[in-house]
């Protein structure tokens, strides 16, 4: 007897896959930013990682510019470091293999293996990283053309969706963008009955004002971060 | 072929690419480490494979016999053909399965064979893996990178298309579905050794692939559940779970791995389990000795492939010549899988010697002996250089409708200049085996 078509996604996978799209957008969006201080330092007075790090709430405390470098990208026992994301990134999508095919795996495969390999010849040029970034772009690219479930695709993308607007908030990115991101989030997530909180999406919905966003509150940043990574009922 | 040969980084670099690994626990510690890959294939002409296909066949066909007779009927016993005691003293024999009847009669769906060549030629059977056999998914990968990295190598070699293996698997799994429900893989999880094998099979039959938890029973049917609390039918589990761990209730109280009830949902019909449970008694190393005579009794055919010979310490001749000729034998605890277990006489000293003849008369049942057979060495690259080394090939047949072995198989070699062991859990590596058209 044949066996009938499944698209069912267990509780576990549902969470896998939202954590896999934040992991994965973390690391992409760390490289991206870090890549913006890096070149903030070549004019500045070379303290400037102390502001990306204070930004990330890092409690890590590193004593230089170079030993940040070193440790925020390869640092294993720092949670918060890039080799650290790749690896959660790896952990939820080696379990995944099934849903969002071996090619789109492969992508964070190869980004933890280039990773590696640079921690291993202690590289602290960002840029010998790009690597990392074009697979992880790839790794989205692989995701939109080879996953045919919208369920799975769309879990992903709550995640990297809910990760942009964390990390957008943290480094002041303008207004009009955190709007845009929660627009599209909120329709992502359409499809899945009750997976946002629907109280703290009313406070979102409130507290996503133009103004107060550009109020340098910062209580009232800590109140966005708080409901934003709250917001997924997973 | 050169082409191919030379490329061997490059393949490896793609099974990397692709996260292909065995997991292996060190000293308590979960490691996962990449099957390393050689280049060089193993090729089985098509009058040979034609050979090992029949025999193959006629092998699990006698075996499945085998299995139902053991849990209904007991026919073989009742006639002499294989004593009681090795039945109902084999670790791997289940009373919880008398007369459990599973689907289409079939218990196992997919044997792994293990066979060696002798330098002569001739194939010999050295294992019947009837339970969770694992391996097939690295050829399968494998064939699928070496042809996108040269395909001018199958361009200009009749080398019989093996990527067909999923498909095998989903039209028995589809056949043995009880209820049209879903197909499931069921993996104990990620730290399991053979993980990658559970997703990319998974991935390749479009099967669910559950974790422990994944699965309930409920009013004697399987169901997995989804996100919203809403049940699956499942109709067929293709388990990566031992038998011991696969329903708490019935068998090991403390297995979290396992899916309670399951034992009352399979006996009712309301699902398959592949491989069926209570195969153990057939893959049993002791057993083995007795698979030929299996072949006549059940089939009335003459063996095509042999056993390699062995000699069990059960019979008072065997059990004479066993101890008079140990340091000339390979000896294997029948308990032990995996490649732990097998020692070989002429490895030890005359004190070790003495120990395991105390320990075969103290328990003749546990230990079989074989002659070692001088395998035909296989090249495989060391560095640049081509050297020999010894290899085996696990063929995989799969019985649903009609019992097929797919057209390749796991060659497995030994680093070790020395040593026979193959196995991947000590430092082996695999190789692609080649089936000619012609």
């Amino acid at each position: 007897m044949t066996a009938s078509i499944c698209n069912a996604i267990s509780a576990t996978k549902a969470n896998r896959l939202y954590w896999l799209g934040r992991y994965a957008e973390r690391v992409y969006l760390s490289l991206h930013l870090l890549r913006k201080f890096y070149d903030k330092m070549i004019d500045g007075s070379g303290d400037e990682y102390l502001d990306y790090y204070k930004r990330l709430d890092a409690t890590t405390v590193y004593p230089d510019y170079t030993s940040f470098m070193l440790g925020y990208m390869y640092d294993t026992k720092n949670p918060g470091s890039l080799v650290s994301g790749l690896e959660l990134a790896n952990d939820n999508a080696i379990v995944l293999r099934e849903e969002i095919m071996s090619e789109t795996l492969s992508y964070i495969q190869l980004s933890l293996v280039k990773i590696k390999a640079a921690a291993a010849e202690g590289v602290t040029n960002i840029t010998d990283l790009q690597n990392i970034t074009d697979y992880l772009l790839a790794f989205w690219g692989s995701a939109d053309e080879r996953i045919y479930d919208d369920g799975v695709r769309d879990l992903l993308r709550v995640g990297k969706l809910v990760e942009n607007m964390d990390m957008h908030v943290r480094f002041d990115y303008p207004f009009y963008r955190i709007a845009e991101t929660y627009e599209s989030l909120k329709k992502c997530a359409d499809d899945f009955d009750g997976i946002l909180d629907p109280v703290i999406l009313e406070q979102l919905d409130r507290l996503l004002d133009e103004d107060c966003y550009q109020s340098e509150d910062t209580e009232y940043k800590f109140k966005l971060l708080k409901y934003v990574n709250h917001l997924v009922l997973l | 072929m050169d082409k191919l040969i030379e490329s061997r980084d490059t393949v490896n670099r793609w099974l990397e690419r692709f996260g292909v690994r065995f997991g292996i626990y060190k000293n308590g510690v979960f490691k996962e480490q990449l099957f390393p890959f050689d280049s060089i294939p193993r090729v089985i002409p098509a009058d040979d494979w034609r050979m090992l296909e029949q025999g193959l066949v006629q092998r699990v066909d006698a075996l499945n016999r085998f299995l139902y007779d053991v849990y209904h009927d007991k026919q073989i016993i009742k006639d002499g053909v294989v004593p009681a005691e090795f039945v109902y003293s084999s670790k791997g024999y289940t009373p919880e399965c008398e007369g459990v009847t599973p689907p289409h009669n079939i218990y196992s769906h997919i044997s792994g064979i293990d066979l060696v060549q002798a330098k002569d030629g001739k194939w010999y059977i050295l294992e019947d893996n009837l339970r969770i056999p694992s391996g097939a998914s690295y050829p399968m990968i494998a064939r699928t990178i070496t042809r996108k990295v040269s395909p001018q190598t199958f361009q200009e070699n009749a080398v019989v298309d093996s990527r067909d293996y999923s498909q095998l698997l989903k039209e028995m799994m589809d056949f043995v579905n009880v209820n049209g429900g879903a197909n499931v893989i069921l993996t104990p999880g990620r730290y399991n050794s053979a993980f990658f094998e559970h997703s990319y099979l998974a991935e390749k039959t479009g099967a669910l692939l559950a974790f422990p938890g994944d699965l309930m029973v409920e009013n004697d049917q399987v169901v997995y559940t989804d996100m919203y609390n809403e049940r699956h039918l499942v109709g067929c589990i293709y388990r990566r779970v031992s038998d011991e761990y696969l329903d708490p209730l019935v068998f090991e109280p403390s297995s979290l791995l396992g899916i309670p009830n399951l034992m009352q949902a399979y006996k009712k019909g309301n699902v398959a389990v592949v491989n069926a449970l209570g195969n153990g008694v057939a893959d049993d190393k002791g057993i083995y000795y007795f698979v030929p005579k299996m072949i006549q009794y059940y089939l009335h055919e003459e063996p095509i492939l042999s056993n390699a010979p062995t000699y069990l310490p059960y019979f008072e001749e065997d059990y004479r010549y066993i101890l008079e000729h140990l340091d000339k034998l390979v000896i294997k605890d029948v308990s032990e899988a995996g490649g732990y277990g097998v020692v070989f006489g002429r490895d030890l000293t005359p004190e070790r010697l003495e120990e395991l003849k105390q320990l075969i008369m103290a328990d003749p049942r546990r230990w079989i002996a074989q002659e070692v057979i001088d395998f035909k060495d296989l090249e495989i690259l060391e560095g640049d250089q081509r050297v020999e080394r010894k290899a085996d090939l696990r063929a995989f047949v799969v019985s649903g409708q009609t019992t097929k072995v797919w057209k390749s198989g796991l060659t497995r070699f030994s680093r070790n200049p020395d040593s026979f062991v193959v196995n991947s859990s000590q430092g082996g590596g695999f190789k692609d085996t080649w089936v000619l058209e012609q």
